[in-house]
Formats: C-alpha cells, structure tokens, sequence
C-alpha cells in the first residue's frame, strides 16, 4: 500500500473514532474544551507513533502467543513517559488531562493499531499509520471539544490566554452538550455526516 | 505447549519488560526532581501565606522531630521558616480529632514576639457548609498575634490575647484546631525558646501512657513489649487486645500490662490492664473516650477504676452494686454501657493473660 494511502486511512476511511468507533469513552470525557480535545489528541498520536514503531521493529523477536502482554507493556512504557514529561515540563496540559492520561494505555485505538497493523508490517508504513491514525483521531475529538464549547460553554479556546466569548458573556451555555450523554448524541450526529461525506466521496470516486 | 516453550515465552517477556524499566527509570531519574521541586513549591502555598516574608521553609531535623512527637504524637511536622540566613518562625503541621475525623492544622509562630503568626486548615471531614467556616478567614483571623505562653481559649468575641473564636454551631470543629494549636504552642515552648514558662498542656497524651504504666507497676524499672509471634497468637484469638507488655524490676518479670480496645457507648474505650503474675490485677487505667461526659465517664475515676485493684483472674469480672468476691468490681448505675464496655477490655485482658502464661 502507498504511504500516501496508509495515511489517508487513518484520517478517512477507518478513522478511529468516527468509522471504527474504538476508544469512545475517554472521547466523551476530554471532549469538554478545545483545547482539552487537542491535547488528547496529540497525546494519544504521540504514543501511538512511538508503539507503533517500536512494536513494527520488534515484530519478529515478539512471539506470537504472548504478544498481548508484550504490547501492553510497550504502549505503558510510552504512556508513562508521556506523563513524567508533561508532568515536568507541561504542567498544565499534565492537568487538564488528569486521569484520562494514563488512561490512554487501555485506549483500543492503540492497541488495535499495534495488533493490525505495526506488527504485521515494517517500520515505515507502521509510523505512518500511527500518525495518520493518530491524526485522525485528533481530528474527531478537537472537532467534538470545538462545538461543545462553543455551543455548550459560550467560549472557545477556554483554559487558554486567548479565550474568547463567542456569544458574549452572559450566554447561559447549553448544557446537555457539556454532559457525557450530549456529547454521545453530538458523536453520533458526527458519525453519521461523516460517513454520508465519505460514501458520497467512494461515489464520485 | 512443553516446559521449554514455557519458560522460553516468559524469558521473552521478562527481556522486553527489563528493557521498559530500565527506560522508564532513566527517565525519572531526569524528570523526577523537576516534579518534586514544583510539587514543594505548590505545598509551600500555605506556609506563605502565613510568613509572607519567607523565602524558604526547611524541615527540622529528624531526631528533633522524633523527640517532639514523642511528647506528642499530635504533631506531624515542624518547618522552620526562613527569610535569607534569619529564622523568622516555625510552622506546625498539627492534627486533633473533629467532628467528621482529623483536622490538619498549620500553625505559624513568630519568632520576633513568640505570638501566633498565623494558622490555616489543611485536610479535614469537617461538615459542608457548618463546620467547615474553620476555613474562612473571620476564623483563623482570630489567631494572629495571640500569645503563645498561655494556653488559648476559645469564645465567642475573643478579645484577650489568649482568646480566639469559636463558632457558634461548629464547636467541635473550632475546638479540634484549637487543641492543635495549643500543642503546637506547647512544643514550641518546650523545644523552640529558652522561656522559663510553664508547659501550656498540663499532660500530653504520651506523658499520660507513662503515667499510667507506672501507676499499674510502681516496682517496675522497664516496660518490654512481648515478642510479636506471641503477641500476634493472642491476637488471633482476641477481639479486644491490642498491646502486651511485661513489666520487669531487675530483670525479672514481675507482670504484665494489656492494652485493650472496646466499644462503649460513644466510641472506642482504650483501657490498660496490670496483672500480676500470680494472676492479681494491679489495677485499670482508662484512656481517652467519647463516653458521656459526667456519667459514662465516670469509668475513668478511682471509684471505679480501684474495684478492680487485687481481683483475681480465674474467673471472669462482673460488675455489682457492693463488690466483694475476687471477680466482682463496682457497677456504675446509668452508665453500664459505658462499665460493660471496660469489662470487655478487662475481660479480654484477663484471657490474653491466662493464654499468656499457659505457652
């Protein structure tokens, strides 16, 4: 398959959350801002890069029977560098992710990622994948983060400096979008536009 | 799938687990200091905003620290407060019971004046919305530049220098910080100046444990706990002791101490017993309780406590009206939920004892 392809995947076809639908409820959760939802994103990108690498150049030295646990405990090792260095040297990003952070090591995406894909294949396609992926999955969760906190908050880029009141201050913000159980309805309506774009795309095509 | 396979898998994963650790441990060698730093820094938020002028709080030496907790265990932990090379005060993180548990408590002393710099409220269960206005600053307001030679009293409008408030509808949680901060006042007077004043807390908690052990064994130069093999047989069988010592005068055991818990009517009994070895108590000290004041707690006073002194331990204890048999002791009429509550503590130490001597 041409990289270009691989990449293209992760983002349309078998995005992760909008057409695989793995990984949803750490979605629902850090969905909340925008900037909650692009942290989780680009956090959840960078240690699928690093796993998926990592497990494509030991694909032939891990057997076959005990390749679970051996994933789980590279994808734990990137997990838990990610957090001793936001930790460290990102603190409120460390923050506002909270437990969603190690959380991200039982995120499915990741795994199904490693199991499908970086261990039946070389290191290249694999890091492409992981970011195209990754990318993807960014992708669906910042969009998300966006319309609920525009529409559910009255804010956009809150938590931030440059936090702006969309609908001035006094907008009393909906807030069936900030509960999990809006946030589910609002993945489901995403879902459903996005899979009606992308057919009508394998249409034309 | 053989034993060769077996063990070749697990090796396997072993390998790649080591590799993990090894990267992970690197790596907190580098990360891990920066997140201390910025974690104790954060904790210093408190300490602060008692001793503005402090640039640095360091932590008192370890043995001082021992020796003050061993006077009182409500203490937990002692910074000095810095400003450049000068010591500017000390900052007391202290403990005491309150409504819904423990109340953390930090106490700031001056060292200028030896008044109180300030105090704020830690970790507490206190309840939402009543006893938690221990956290408003009308509170703990009330503490700053009160003495500390004297022990503090809580009122409604304090005005004396030894007077701070006590909210009305949350006294119990007023007084747990109250309590705290006297003990760190107290200490402060012990360890930290040269003041010929007199210690504020008449007794601690432990200055009374040492009392009571003494009391129960005037003859006795030494208090050993027994081993723990034989302490933990007992205790298998045991609901109620939680301590055994033997009490020894010139090397030879002479009895033993039993310290118990039981339930009375507002909580938890503490009590020590002292048995002779011949099987005769020496004798009952009961310990800090919640039982109600003036009648349960009539258990803690030498009208009661003497009745056990001489009985004997072949039999169990009962309470009576007019005591006179070697297992009769005095009955506390309208408080014998608060009487059984002892005999089961004595009664369990009376069954330690004979499994005790029987090993």
């Amino acid at each position: 398959m041409k990289l270009s392809n691989i990449f293209k995947n992760g983002i349309f076809k078998e995005n992760p959350v909008l057409v695989q639908l793995v990984g949803l409820c750490s979605v629902l959760a850090v969905t909340t801002t925008t900037v909650n939802g692009l942290s989780m994103g680009l956090a959840v990108t960078a240690v699928l890069l690093g796993s998926n690498i990592v497990i494509s150049l030991m694909r032939n030295i891990i057997p076959d029977k005990i390749r679970i646990p051996a994933f789980i405990v590279v994808i734990a090792t990137f997990v838990t560098l990610l957090e001793m260095f936001l930790n460290a040297y990102m603190q409120s990003i460390y923050n506002a992710l909270g437990i969603f952070l190690p959380l991200i090591v039982v995120n499915c995406t990741i795994l199904a990622r490693a199991e499908s894909f970086a261990s039946k294949n070389s290191v290249v396609p694999s890091m492409v994948d992981g970011l195209g992926m990754g990318l993807g999955f960014t992708f669906a969760v910042t969009v998300l983060g966006i319309v609920r906190e525009v529409f559910g908050n009255g804010t956009f880029l809150g938590g931030t400096d440059f936090v702006i009141n969309v609908f001035g201050e006094a907008y009393p913000g909906a807030g069936i979008l900030v509960a999990p159980a809006g946030a589910f309805i609002l993945l489901g309506i995403f879902i459903a536009v996005f899979n009606v774009v992308l057919n009508k795309k394998k249409k034309t095509n | 799938m053989d034993m060769k396979e077996t063990l070749r898998l697990g090796i396997i994963l072993l390998l790649i687990s080591a590799v993990a650790a090894g990267i992970l441990a690197f790596s907190n060698e580098i990360t891990g200091p920066i997140i201390a730093e910025r974690e104790r820094e954060e904790a210093f938020g408190a300490f602060l905003e008692i001793f503005p002028e402090a640039d640095d709080f360091v932590e008192i030496d370890e043995d001082l620290l021992a020796e003050i907790q061993s006077t009182n265990g409500n203490i937990n932990g002692v910074l000095e407060a810095k400003s450049g090379d000068q010591t500017i005060g000390y900052a007391f993180q202290v403990s005491a019971g309150g409504y819904g548990g423990a109340v953390n408590t930090i106490a700031g002393i001056s060292t200028a004046d030896n008044t109180v710099a300030g105090i704020r409220i830690g970790t507490h269960s206190e309840t939402p919305n009543l006893g938690d206005a221990i956290e408003k600053p009308n509170f703990t307001d009330s503490y700053v530049g009160k003495t500390t030679t004297e022990k503090l009293v809580a009122v409604g409008s304090p005005s004396a220098e030894n007077e701070v408030l006590s909210i009305s509808g949350a006294t119990i949680s007023s007084f747990a910080v109250l309590s705290g901060v006297n003990d760190a006042n107290d200490a402060y007077l012990r360890y930290f100046t040269d003041m010929e004043v007199e210690p504020i807390i008449e007794e601690t908690e432990e200055e009374k444990q040492a009392r009571f052990f003494n009391e129960l064994f005037a003859d006795a130069d030494e208090f050993t706990p027994v081993e723990e093999s034989v302490l933990d047989t007992i205790m298998a069988d045991n609901r109620f002791v939680q301590e055994i010592f033997e009490a020894n005068a010139g090397g030879e055991v002479i009895g033993y101490v039993f310290k118990t818990i039981s339930g009375g009517y507002g909580g938890e009994i503490p009590v020590m017993t002292g048995i002779n070895v011949d099987g005769t108590l020496t004798g009952i000290k009961v310990g800090a309780n919640s039982e109600t004041p003036g009648l349960g707690t009539k258990v803690e006073e030498a009208d009661f406590t003497d009745s056990f002194v001489g009985k004997g331990t072949e039999e169990a204890l009962v309470p009576v009206g007019t005591p006179s048999s070697d297992n009769e002791v005095q009955l506390i009429s309208g408080a014998t939920v608060s009487t059984d509550g002892v005999l089961y503590g004595v009664n369990g130490a009376r069954e330690a004892f004979i499994n005790l001597i029987t090993q």
